[in-house]
């Protein structure tokens, strides 16, 4: 368990995509003799009581996830391209800043001369 | 005696090793390209700024091999041209540092230039280091430009050993006739990376220079060992590069009939690594469109009508909208699917399906719901805040591209009032320098 003052590390992308897929568990008993017996009985009885209603909703989640990590991957390609494109602005910024001043300086030359 | 052995004298050349932290692969690059047998060649490193001691082993281990270091990287044109511009030979041979030549490599492709003035490029022959073929020719396919090589990942099974005309040779080993060079330029230095080879190839066509495939000079290629293949670098060097081949050797026709058509279909069909790397490109491509037109001119071709150029450029802007459009399309499905609803039971069995419909009903009513619906009202409150911020930070996102698309438009505007007055402050210079020359 981590301490208030610890962050987590970051999900690698693959182990997110694999939790998007909730998965069904599957029931077993570690009863001797019955214990088979007891799991199969469970799982029948989810089958006729609990799973017709659950899974629909988890069939429903379970797009929901994928379609957000499909966005959060959207929104980090588009977030790293206009990170490129800013150092690209800043550059040709400093560029036609400097072809300014050269130019300044050629007119003020220009001048003396005249 | 070979046809090889039959050439001579053997004119002189220059050799022509471009690095960019490749000290992995320069010693085998280098010893080998010592043992040619060829008689006559000058050996020049081009250091391109490595920050990986390519520049120290050079100098330790390689002392007697030419070195020019350029102060920065420069990229493959510009790297390369530094050298060309210092040859003094009536050929020049560009390999990459991570190819290894046998010994009798040069003879084989230089023995058809030398046979043949038409011929102004030639490639030889490329293979992975396990043997398969990596390169025996080279097509550039439109409307978009992509290319190919024949025999990729092929067996080698003498399949390619014919010598051939092609539309381009890969800049890793590539032989160019100086008096080619004369007449129709150097590399493009507007490329930093790729295509600034099939460029070359496409103009010394034009100027009617052959380009051919020498299959008798065959190479091991580490292929791009300065660019991971899957990295966001590479692609957005190939798409940037492709699309300045693009507009500078297709014609205005193409372009906008089958060009940006098909470019449309395929933007909207990449993944979104791929596709934010072609948005990168046409930003690029749109920023310096007032430098590619005239490359398109000096290099051969009419440039398109002022209307045509407008409407590729407003093609451009359009395929950029296009690369974020699944963004869009995600957050309008988001917001449909952000609550997750419980689903009436259905049974298709004639007759009781019904009743066991009721039944089953009634049954979650007391067995299941009272437990479940809590747990799924949280989830469905988390899923609206999370979809929420998602919607915020598109919001935000399409902000910054909407902002960022302003300043490209004045940048271009300053820096097209820039050129004007320093075309202006030119010509008054000029009648300066006139006027006090004369008596």
């Amino acid at each position: 368990m981590c301490k208030a003052n610890e962050r987590e590390p970051a999900l690698p992308d693959d182990w997110l995509w694999q939790a998007a897929e909730t998965a069904e568990p599957t029931f077993s008993s570690r009863a001797p003799v019955v214990g088979r017996l007891l799991a199969a009985l469970r799982d029948g009885w989810s089958r006729i009581a609990d799973r017709p209603y659950v899974r629909p909703l988890r069939r429903q989640q379970n797009e929901l996830n994928r379609l957000i990590l499909q966005q959060m991957a959207e929104i980090d390609a588009w977030l790293l391209t206009q990170d490129r494109e800013k150092v690209a602005l800043r550059r040709e910024t400093a560029q036609l800043a400097n072809r300014a001043r050269a130019l300044s300086r050629r007119l003020e030359r220009a001048g003396e001369r005249d | 005696m070979s046809q090889a052995a039959q050439i001579g004298p053997w004119p002189p050349v220059t050799v022509i090793v471009l690095n960019w932290n490749g000290s992995a692969y320069l010693p085998d690059c280098l010893r080998a390209l010592q043992a040619l047998d060829y008689p006559d060649y000058r050996l020049l490193v081009v250091d391109n700024a490595s920050t990986d001691g390519s520049v120290a082993l050079l100098q330790r281990e390689f002392g007697e091999v030419e070195l020019l270091c350029n102060p920065d990287n420069r990229g493959f044109a510009a790297g390369n041209n530094s050298g060309l511009r210092s040859m003094k030979t009536e050929f020049a041979v560009l390999v990459n540092p991570d190819v290894v030549v046998p010994t009798g490599w040069l003879k084989a492709l230089l023995q058809p230039m030398i046979a043949d003035e038409r011929i102004g490029i030639a490639g030889g022959k490329l293979r992975y280091p396990d043997g398969s073929l990596q390169f025996a020719g080279g097509e550039i396919h439109p409307p978009q430009a992509f290319p190919s090589h024949a025999g990729l990942a092929e067996r080698d099974a003498g399949q390619y050993d014919e010598l051939r005309d092609v539309t381009y040779v890969v800049g890793a080993g590539m032989a160019l006739r100086a008096a080619m060079l004369e007449q129709i330029g150097l590399l493009d230095e507007g490329y930093f990376l790729y295509y600034e080879d099939a460029d070359l190839c496409v103009r010394a066509r034009r100027a009617g220079f052959r380009v051919v495939y020498v299959p008798q000079a065959a190479a091991v290629h580490l292929e791009s060992s300065a660019t991971d293949r899957r990295s966001d670098f590479y692609w957005r060097q190939m798409f940037t590069s492709r699309w300045r081949f693009l507009l500078k050797h297709e014609t205005a026709a193409t372009l906008l009939n089958e060009t940006l058509p098909a470019e449309e279909a395929w933007v909207q069909s990449l993944a979104p690594q791929q596709r934010a790397a072609a948005a990168y490109a046409y930003y690029q491509t749109l920023r310096r469109l007032p430098d590619i037109w005239p490359a398109r001119v000096r290099h051969g071709l009419d440039a398109p009508a002022a209307e045509q150029q407008e409407t590729i450029e407003r093609g451009l802007v359009r395929l950029r909208a296009l690369a974020w459009q699944p963004a869009k399309s995600n957050a309008e499905q988001l917001a449909g699917r952000a609550t997750v609803e419980e689903q009436p039971f259905r049974s298709r069995l004639w007759l009781i399906g019904g009743l066991i419909a009721w039944f089953r009903e009634r049954w979650a009513d007391v067995a299941t719901r009272w437990y479940v619906r809590p747990m799924l009202a949280q989830q469905n409150e988390f899923n609206r805040q999370l979809v929420a911020r998602l919607q915020e930070q598109l919001a935000r996102l399409q902000a910054q591209e909407q902002a960022q698309a302003e300043q490209i438009a004045e940048l271009a505007e300053l820096r097209a009032q820039l050129q004007e007055a320093e075309r202006r402050l030119q010509e008054l210079e000029a009648r300066h320098a006139g006027r006090q020359g004369s008596p």
